[in-house]
């Protein structure tokens, strides 16, 4: 029995480390610390060279571009992602349905979405990046400029030699 | 004095112009939720890369947005690949595509004209070989000598040349080695719109005009065709460089001239000046 769980300690020892045992400090812009595991950390590619480096891992690593807000979103993003397997198709699945709701919530809250983006390339964390620019894209999709004015409340400011110039490229659209 | 009140009166119009956009400017950045502009926010790197997965036509349409838009969605950048991608797969790449002052953006749109263009021109014929097969209606006679027919070797082939004259490869079956002549004939209904466009080879029946997907042509009668080779790896590419529209030619005030018995049709002579300050334009391979 002894042995048993033993080796069943091992085993989630080892998977600890595979998946980063050690817990990292991000701080944001306002000061607030949260405290994630390595393997979340790691989402990031800036924060991932920063560790393999062996860089300050224990005096954390603060983030003056991103606040308190949307860090607290960025880390549920990673710890997703980053704390969770995705080998069977399940679990797959319910990874994909995370970032469909994830990302769904921050569609309702442009502002948001884009702090969100600019934190996501800041950190250079490509899945959330690759999420986020998707769903502007999609939002610009399909839509006539008109539209995208109205859509991103965008003031029209084009002079008429602009109009011409664009006359000429529009065979096409 | 009617000239300074009125000077007066446009630099007031200006002033208040630019205060109502620095208002309109200000009350943007302090709205929050879904009212923000991307490009101001996320920057144009960013927004780049959010356009960089739109389809072409909706970067397009983002150039006509604002001029913070335009700035990037015009990008070179986004539309080297753009271009890449229309061209991969097409039988010829249009020569237009040579102008080397032209922004990405403008090539691709003037190339997207080109491959809807109906009308072919005597650069068209005289760029491309062609094959030339008889149809199911021909004699059987011509059939039989037609290798595409028989499956006894690869199509006929047949070019056109500047000088208006028209011939075949040596030992053709076909070709009886008199003197060949080609003539494009386009005719205008009065609103402009072509009425009847045909290549006529001799006083031989006429071959109407139309086009493939691919870009390639095809110039075909009851008893014959021609079909324009894939021609893409030929250098400086091919066809007209300030291609014809294919309609409202009354109102572009087209002129035609014929040479050795071409007629050949140019845009407004402003285009021709273009042409002249690019001369490496001319350069043409033999």
């Amino acid at each position: 029995m002894a042995t048993g769980s033993g080796a069943a300690a091992a085993a989630a020892d080892a998977e600890e480390k595979e998946s980063g045992s050690r817990m990292i400090t991000l701080t944001s812009n306002e000061g607030k610390a949260f405290v994630v595991t390595e393997a979340s950390a790691r989402q990031s590619a800036t924060i991932r060279s920063m560790v393999d480096d062996g860089g300050c891992v224990d005096k954390g690593f603060p983030l003056p571009n991103v606040d308190s807000k949307t860090l607290a979103r960025v880390i549920q993003y990673c710890d997703e992602h980053g704390n969770k397997e995705a080998h069977t198709v399940d679990e797959r699945a319910a990874l994909a349905k995370f970032d469909k709701d994830f990302i769904a919530e921050l569609d309702a809250d442009k502002a948001f979405l884009y702090d969100v983006t600019m934190a996501a390339n800041y950190l250079h964390i490509q899945g959330l990046f690759a999420l986020t620019t998707q769903c502007i894209a999609d939002t610009i999709k399909g839509k006539t400029p008109e539209e995208i004015r109205t859509a991103f409340g965008i003031e029209y400011d084009l002079t008429a030699q602009d109009e011409e110039e664009i006359k000429e490229e529009d065979t096409h659209a | 004095m009617a000239e300074e009140r009125k000077r007066r009166k446009r630099e007031e119009e200006e002033a208040e112009e630019w205060e109502r956009r620095k208002r309109g400017r200000r009350k943007r950045r302090r709205r929050r939720g879904g009212e923000e502009d991307p490009v101001d926010v996320l920057g144009e790197e960013v927004m780049g890369r959010v356009m960089e997965l739109l389809d072409a036509r909706s970067v397009a349409r983002c150039t006509a947005v604002s001029r913070a838009w335009r700035g990037v969605a015009a990008a070179d950048r986004l539309w080297a690949p753009k271009c890449a991608e229309l061209m991969a797969g097409k039988a010829h790449i249009p020569r237009l595509t040579m102008i080397p002052t032209a922004s990405k953006l403008s090539t691709y749109s003037m190339t997207i004209a080109d491959g809807k263009r109906t009308r072919i021109t005597k650069e068209d014929l005289c760029d491309h070989d062609w094959e030339f097969r008889f149809t199911i209606a021909a004699p059987e006679y011509w059939r039989n000598l037609d290798p595409s027919w028989k499956h006894t070797g690869p199509p006929m082939r047949r070019y056109f040349h500047p000088d208006g004259y028209h011939s075949a490869d040596p030992h053709d079956a076909v070709w009886g080695g008199h003197e060949c002549t080609y003539t494009i004939i386009t005719s205008f209904a009065g609103n402009g719109c072509i009425r009847d466009h045909y290549v006529r080879i001799n006083r031989w029946p006429p071959m109407k005009v139309s086009r493939k997907e691919d870009w390639s042509w095809e110039l075909s009668n009851h008893l014959y065709r021609y079909n324009s080779i894939p021609d893409t790896d030929k250098k400086g590419c091919t066809g007209p460089l300030f291609p014809l529209n294919d309609h409202n030619q009354s109102e572009k005030k087209c002129w035609f001239s014929n040479v050795n018995g071409v007629w050949c049709g140019m845009n407004q002579p402003d285009e021709i000046r273009t042409i002249a300050r690019q001369p490496d334009m001319w350069a043409r391979d033999t």
